[in-house]
């Protein structure tokens, strides 16, 4: 916003206060005015002739026969009634005579709350019995003294205090017991200070400030060295025994009479001297004097009958007994009065001067009548008014109000109504101008204390309405009452109340209509810290860290919990501390559980993985970041493990198939060389070498056909790239047409088969091709490299559940090599690699027992070959059936 | 006879000719599926060698194309031997399967007897009780004769018992002892041998390639059997 704009807010703010004030002002004036005044007073030229004129005088009249009563009554039964007074405080400033008021205070249906005797007086207040707020009832406590009893206390001036004190202390006196030293705070003859006056004065009146110091010096100019002085409590106390009287910072200067009565069971007479030192006594034995509550009232009630200055003047001759607060030749010098003469019959005569226009409402009739049917025949009444009004009481102050302030009140009315009206528009306007958007870049611009917390205004903006209310309600209050208040710093805080006021209201609407209202807030701030907190937390990766972190933070709230518990035992501080304690504690159950229930998701999963079920994924939770990044850890880790899996073994089969495609690539070229090798091998060539080269040329091409076929089968079997058919096949079945297959190859190499086959069948479950394979290699085996003219040893035995094979021959080349080694690929027995054959057949023959969960071992001794093939034996379960019984009945 | 052989390998087309030539028959050539077919369409062709990777159009398009207007006897000649590709192009419509690198003498002995088997159709022999037929392979039991596409089979005596066994008995597994009690009559005690060297021997005789047997077929490790054939 531009500082121009800034200004014209301001002015407009502060005019629309400014026509606010005007307006509540005025309509408050209007309706005070309607209060003291009514409709019918506009007609009134007079004061004298309103309506407030005959309450005001019926009201004081009323006071005063109420006083009479009650002087008159207290003065007949004062022989027989006993009032108790028993405990008196001081107060330290002064009250004009003049001035002098006191109110009755009673414990109204023994609830413990004092209430003011608002009949009498008008000025009701509450008032707590609990003894801790004693001093701070409202407008009394430094003003005056209190008289208390059980029910009710009585507070009058401190003069009449102690005025009642010696005047009526006697009759109920009793004597004073010796005081202990360490009662009295300090004292010292005048002698002794003027001693120590040099040395001590600047001491004292630093102790005890300018009152001191007064005192000092006055005692200087007026006492005797004979003189006590005393310091108690910040109270100067002086005893003057050769001129028997007393000087208190707090009181003055009084008189002791010549003797003193104290009225407690612990004081019992005293001089002066015995008053001086009681003074420094334990505050608690002061005053519990015996004097009676009524005698109190008595003497208020006195000093109202006998109170000179007021405007208003009555005389009263009954029985001859003269009550008056004037005289009668001053009440007939007065403006107007009244003079009423009961007659002997019953009647009255009422003598009227200058009252012909007061306003006889009904109200005044009865309370003149009732003053009237008091009076016995041959009283006289004078009730005067000074029309001019030389005391300052409500007369003057209405008569004031009528000729200055009442003609005003129908202008004020039609002001005020104006000024309301324009107010209530300007409010409007205000509100409906704050927080525009800016024609320059069209957003709400917010001002620097927008920056501030959104709590601070919407708490200082009841605040602040409340504060205008109440002082509004106390000025208002002050002015029908007719009493002081602190009237002099109304406007100030007015001013700063309506500051704070608009300040706020327009704040919160220019964060309304930003849609920013919860953007600067202590709310949102603590959310904020809250939030920060857990994502430090939750990203705190040094997990001992976080342990002893979150464990710091929950001592922490508990701590404060405990504080709030501790504070208040029993109010809502222990509830809320009882509430942060259970909350905070069913917030580390859910950390607790939540961790946990990660615990036990990483366990889960690790043991998934560890069991080979590579696609088991950790369940992502909603929960603090480390366990995440476990988790997340976890299933990388699958992923990784997954892929890598998944790799190799689609590397395996690229691999298979590559082997398969060059091996199909390596046939079709191979197909013409074998070929064109047969079709020249069919020309007539007669050259020896020629054909000795065409014969190695056919070798050779047949021996790459054989490895082709070999190779794609070791790399299908060595990757796992063949499916088996197994069924259950009889083994020896399997060697007997094995061996039909082989009969003549064997014949051909001279080598005689000497066959131990079981006649029983030999069951395992195996796929018959590829078992037939096996038994082609090993005998492919023999064929090429068994000694010609040896013999072949088959031996087929079923071992306890193992068919086991066994051949055994005799190598034609010397077995130079190891067991193990002619199993690897490639690997003959002959090094020099000139025979047909692969290298592979072993190999394959291995791949495929360990593929049908056989066994194959090679044994070399010497030129001895053995090689035997294992294979579990095959049980149907069928025929164990069948056997079973067969086995008990030879048992 | 006219024989179209297909390869995108024109040496082996050349070397399968010059065999096939030898043999009296006239030889076709192409190098891919859409010149195979292409031939087949403008000639009288009686049979057709087609390789299965050829560029333009592959083997086994070409026979499903042939075959939805002719039932010469085709034979397929491929470098791809995994029993998976045997299924597959004897399943689209093909009569037989030659794995390369082949033996030249086989493939001329399968052409021949395809041909045999095309052209004697329709002109079957009526069956007699006496007559056992089973694919080409014919049983004349009162002539005590055996032919095997139309040319007679030397049998010995007890391989004939043997044949006729399995003729009997399509389908039926027979282990080498069932065999030797039922042809031999006696204690099959150590003499298994015996009869799978015989049933060798036969397949050497009624079979093309032994190793991969049409007729009587090898259970490895439970028997033999011979299955029907149409």
């Amino acid at each position: 916003m531009r500082p121009s704009v800034m200004v014209k807010k301001f002015i407009s703010v502060a005019a629309l206060g400014l026509i606010a004030l005007i307006a509540m002002s005025s309509i408050t004036f209007f309706a005070y005015m309607g209060y003291e005044f009514g409709y019918r007073d506009l007609q009134c030229n007079q004061f004298t002739e309103t309506r407030k004129f005959a309450s005001e005088f019926m009201f004081t009249l009323y006071n005063l026969d109420n006083s009479a009563d009650y002087v008159k009554n207290y003065e007949e039964h004062m022989t027989t009634g006993g009032v108790y007074l028993t405990e008196a405080q001081y107060a330290n400033s002064e009250i004009r005579h003049g001035d002098m008021q006191y109110y009755r205070v009673e414990d109204w249906l023994n609830s413990g709350e004092y209430y003011f005797n608002a009949s009498q007086y008008g000025i009701v207040d509450l008032y707590s019995a609990n003894e801790e707020y004693n001093d701070s009832w409202y407008g009394v406590t430094l003003d005056s003294m209190q008289l208390r009893t059980q029910q009710s206390f009585t507070v009058i001036t401190r003069e009449d205090y102690i005025e009642l004190l010696l005047n009526y202390a006697e009759p109920n006196a009793t004597v004073v017991d010796d005081f202990s030293e360490e009662d009295f705070r300090y004292f010292v003859t005048g002698e002794e200070y003027a001693e120590s006056k040099v040395t001590t004065s600047t001491e004292m009146t630093e102790s005890y400030g300018d009152t001191t110091t007064e005192a000092a010096d006055y005692i200087d100019n007026s006492f005797s060295p004979n003189s006590y002085i005393g310091y108690y409590d910040g109270v100067m106390l002086v005893y003057s025994p050769e001129e028997n009287m007393f000087y208190s910072s707090l009181y003055g200067w009084y008189t002791v009479p010549e003797k003193l009565y104290f009225l407690t069971s612990d004081v019992q007479t005293c001089t002066g001297v015995d008053l001086f030192l009681y003074q420094f006594a334990s505050e608690k034995m002061l005053f519990k004097e015996k004097v009676g509550e009524d005698y109190l009232y008595y003497l208020c009630e006195m000093k109202n009958l006998n109170y000179t200055g007021r405007n208003i003047m009555y005389y009263v001759e009954s029985d001859g007994q003269i009550y008056t607060n004037g005289s009668r030749e001053k009440i007939e010098a007065c403006n107007q009065y009244f003079c009423i003469k009961p007659t002997a019959s019953g009647e009255y005569t009422v003598d009227f001067h200058n009252f012909e226009n007061v306003y006889m409402s009904d109200e005044f009739v009865t309370g003149l009548m009732q003053t009237l049917n008091a009076l016995k025949p041959d009283d006289t009444l004078y009730v005067g008014v000074f029309t001019t009004y030389p005391h300052p009481d409500s007369f003057a102050t209405g008569y004031v109000m009528f000729h200055e302030g009442y003609p005003l009140t129908i202008p004020m009315l039609v002001v005020g109504i104006i000024t309301t009206i324009i107010s209530l528009l300007w409010f409007v306007r205000v509100i409906w101008t704050s927080g525009r958007v800016s024609k320059e870049d069209k957003t709400i611009h917010l001002l620097f204390w927008e920056k501030l917390p959104v709590e601070l205004f919407v708490v200082a903006l009841p605040i602040s309405i409340i504060v205008m209310g109440i002082i509004w309600w106390e000025v208002m209050a002050a002015l029908f009452n007719y009493y002081d208040t602190y009237i002099e710093m109304v406007p100030l805080i007015y001013v700063a109340c309506y500051a704070t006021f608009m300040t706020s209201l327009l704040s919160l609407v220019r964060r309304g209509k930003a849609k920013k209202f919860l953007d600067k807030s202590l709310i949102r701030w603590t959310w904020g810290l809250l939030k920060r907190t857990m994502i430090a937390l939750s990203r705190q990766k040094n997990l001992v860290a976080r342990a002893i972190e979150l464990f710091a933070m929950y001592w922490l709230v508990m701590l404060i919990g405990v504080f709030f518990l501790l504070m208040d035992g029993n109010g809502w501080c222990f509830l809320f501390g009882v509430g942060i304690i259970i909350a905070v504690n069913i917030g580390a159950l859910v950390v607790m559980v939540v961790q946990a229930k990660g615990e036990q998701n990483v366990r889960e999963a690790t043991k998934a993985l560890a069991d080979g079920d590579l696609e088991y994924r950790v369940k992502p939770m909603r929960r603090l970041g480390t366990e995440q990044e476990i988790i997340d850890n976890i299933n990388h880790l699958s992923d990784g493990l997954h892929k890598a899996v998944e790799k190799s073994i689609s590397d395996e089969r690229m691999k298979a198939e590559l082997i398969t495609n060059v091996s199909h690539d390596i046939k079709t070229p191979l197909t013409s060389i074998i070929n064109y090798v047969d079709l020249i091998k069919k020309e007539k060539i007669e050259d020896e070498t020629m054909l000795h080269y065409i014969e190695v040329l056919d070798q050779k091409s047949q021996r790459l056909k054989q490895l082709t076929e070999d190779l794609v089968e070791v790399s299908k079997i060595s990757t796992g790239n063949i499916e088996l058919e197994r069924v259950p096949i009889d083994f020896g079945e399997l060697l007997w047409q094995a061996l039909g297959e082989f009969g003549d190859k064997f014949t051909e190499q001279e080598l005689q088969v000497v066959d131990n086959i079981p006649e029983q069948s030999c069951m395992i479950f195996a796929d018959g091709r590829r078992t037939f394979r096996i038994l082609e290699n090993l005998f492919q085996n023999i064929y090429k490299y068994a000694m010609p003219n040896t013999r072949v040893y088959i031996d087929l035995k079923n071992d306890q559940g193992r068919i086991a094979l066994s051949v055994k021959n005799i190598s034609r080349a010397p077995l130079n090599i190891d067991a193990s080694e002619l199993m690897e690929r490639f690997v003959r027995g002959d090094q020099s690699r000139t025979t047909e054959g692969s290298g592979l057949g072993l190999s394959i023959a291995q791949d495929l027992v360990k593929l049908q969960e056989g066994e194959f071992e090679i044994y070399l001794d010497g030129d001895l070959f053995k090689v035997v093939v294992a294979f579990p034996e095959y049980v149907d379960s069928k025929m164990i059936e069948m056997e079973e019984p067969d086995e008990l009945l030879e048992k | 006879m006219n024989i179209l052989v297909c390869d995108d390998d024109k040496e082996i087309v050349e070397a399968i000719s010059i065999y096939l030539e030898q043999e009296g028959y006239t030889i076709w050539r192409a190098y891919d599926g859409v010149q195979a077919l292409e031939v087949a369409n403008t000639q009288d062709i009686q049979l057709m060698i087609i390789d299965v990777m050829m560029p333009n159009m592959d083997g086994i398009h070409a026979v499903l194309e042939l075959r939805k207007k002719s039932n010469i006897p085709v034979i397929i000649l491929s470098a791809k031997s995994e029993d998976t590709d045997k299924i597959m192009g004897l399943t689209i419509g093909a009569d037989d399967y030659v794995t390369k690198p082949f033996n030249p003498l086989e493939l001329v002995a399968r052409v021949k007897s395809q041909l045999r088997r095309y052209s004697k159709l329709g002109s079957m022999p009526e069956t007699s009780k006496n007559v056992l037929v089973n694919g080409g392979l014919v049983m004349e039991d009162e002539k005590k004769l055996v032919t095997l596409d139309g040319e007679p089979v030397k049998l010995t005596p007890t391989e004939y018992k043997i044949v006729r066994m399995f003729m009997q008995n399509l389908g039926i597994v027979f282990s080498s002892s069932q065999i030797y009690e039922s042809i031999w009559e006696g204690d099959s005690y150590a003499t298994e041998n015996i009869v799978s060297v015989h049933i060798r021997r036969i397949r050497e005789k009624i079979e093309i390639n032994p190793k991969d047997p049409k007729y009587i077929k090898v259970m490895w490790g439970v028997g033999y059997k011979m299955d029907h054939i149409d």
